[in-house]
């Protein structure tokens, strides 16, 4: 098998997770594939700068992360449109799935600079280490711990979570009486 | 909800149970999309991308956006000259 052909298969392996992460980061369904499509082009344009071997999905992730960051600092307007575009669609989706818990989740997500954002989902949900978050978002391996624990605690006081109370059926009930509405689009 | 300060023990066990019950939340919303089946247009795009075909009004980030190399530390956005 060629190199190109095993870049192909990488970059084909690597799109369900560009997608969790980019749908979780970004919070629009349209706008999460668009990255990822803009995502896979970029890398296959600059094939050369990948070395074989090393950390593909990081590469990729990296890619991703840079671009939405530029694409945000070309369109100023919708960094402060991006929340409310991100709680409104997020809640759309929601009710169509029918995940309450994840749409809290969402719109508790949505509240987070996306620094704090990006970081708490490269670990807890891309599963990347600690040290290629950090190479993924050019930062120490520190900042990324503390912004990770500062996403965390975010999350846990909007979304109202205790020691006591798991995610089972008084939680969800006492966030869904918490909540503000944001969620109930029509 | 009262807010009745726990003890250092008791602090430290519920930080272990929200942080579990957080990750837990992040990689259900993760996988959500994560174990879709691809959608036809990535694949369609790879199959262009190795045909030769390049996409039509690309976003014009340009190199800065693509790490030099996976293992040193990726550019930041820079202004292009």
């Amino acid at each position: 098998m060629t190199a190109s052909a095993d870049f192909r298969n990488g970059l084909l392996e690597a799109i369900p997770s560009l997608r969790g992460f980019a749908f979780s980061f970004v919070g629009r369904s349209d706008r999460a594939d668009d990255l990822v499509q803009q995502t896979l082009t970029k890398a296959w344009s600059h094939q050369k700068s990948f070395q074989p071997g090393t950390n593909l999905k990081a590469w990729l992730y990296t890619i991703l992360r840079n671009e939405f960051y530029s694409q945000m600092r070309k369109e100023r307007r919708e960094v402060e449109d991006v929340d409310g575009n991100y709680s409104r669609n997020l809640s759309v989706h929601a009710e169509q799935h029918g995940h309450l818990d994840l749409a809290d989740l969402r719109t508790a997500l949505a509240q987070l600079p996306p620094d704090q954002r990006e970081a708490v989902l490269l670990i807890g949900a891309s599963g990347f280490s600690y040290e290629e978050a950090s190479e993924i978002c050019g930062v120490a391996v520190g900042t990324v711990k503390s912004r990770v624990n500062r996403a965390r605690n975010r999350l846990a006081e909007i979304l109202g979570v205790k020691g006591d109370a798991d995610f089972g059926p008084d939680a969800t009930t006492a966030a869904s009486l918490s909540r503000t509405g944001s969620a109930n689009a029509a | 909800m009262d807010a009745i300060s726990p003890s250092g023990f008791e602090a430290r066990k519920a930080g272990k149970i929200v942080r579990k019950a957080i990750g837990d939340k992040l990689r259900a919303l993760y996988d959500e999309v994560a174990q879709e089946p691809v959608p036809d247009r990535f694949t369609d795009l790879l199959k262009r991308l190795e045909a030769g075909g390049g996409e039509p009004a690309g976003t014009g980030g340009g190199d800065a956006d693509v790490a030099a190399a996976p293992t040193g530390r990726p550019p930041q956005d820079e202004e292009r000259s």
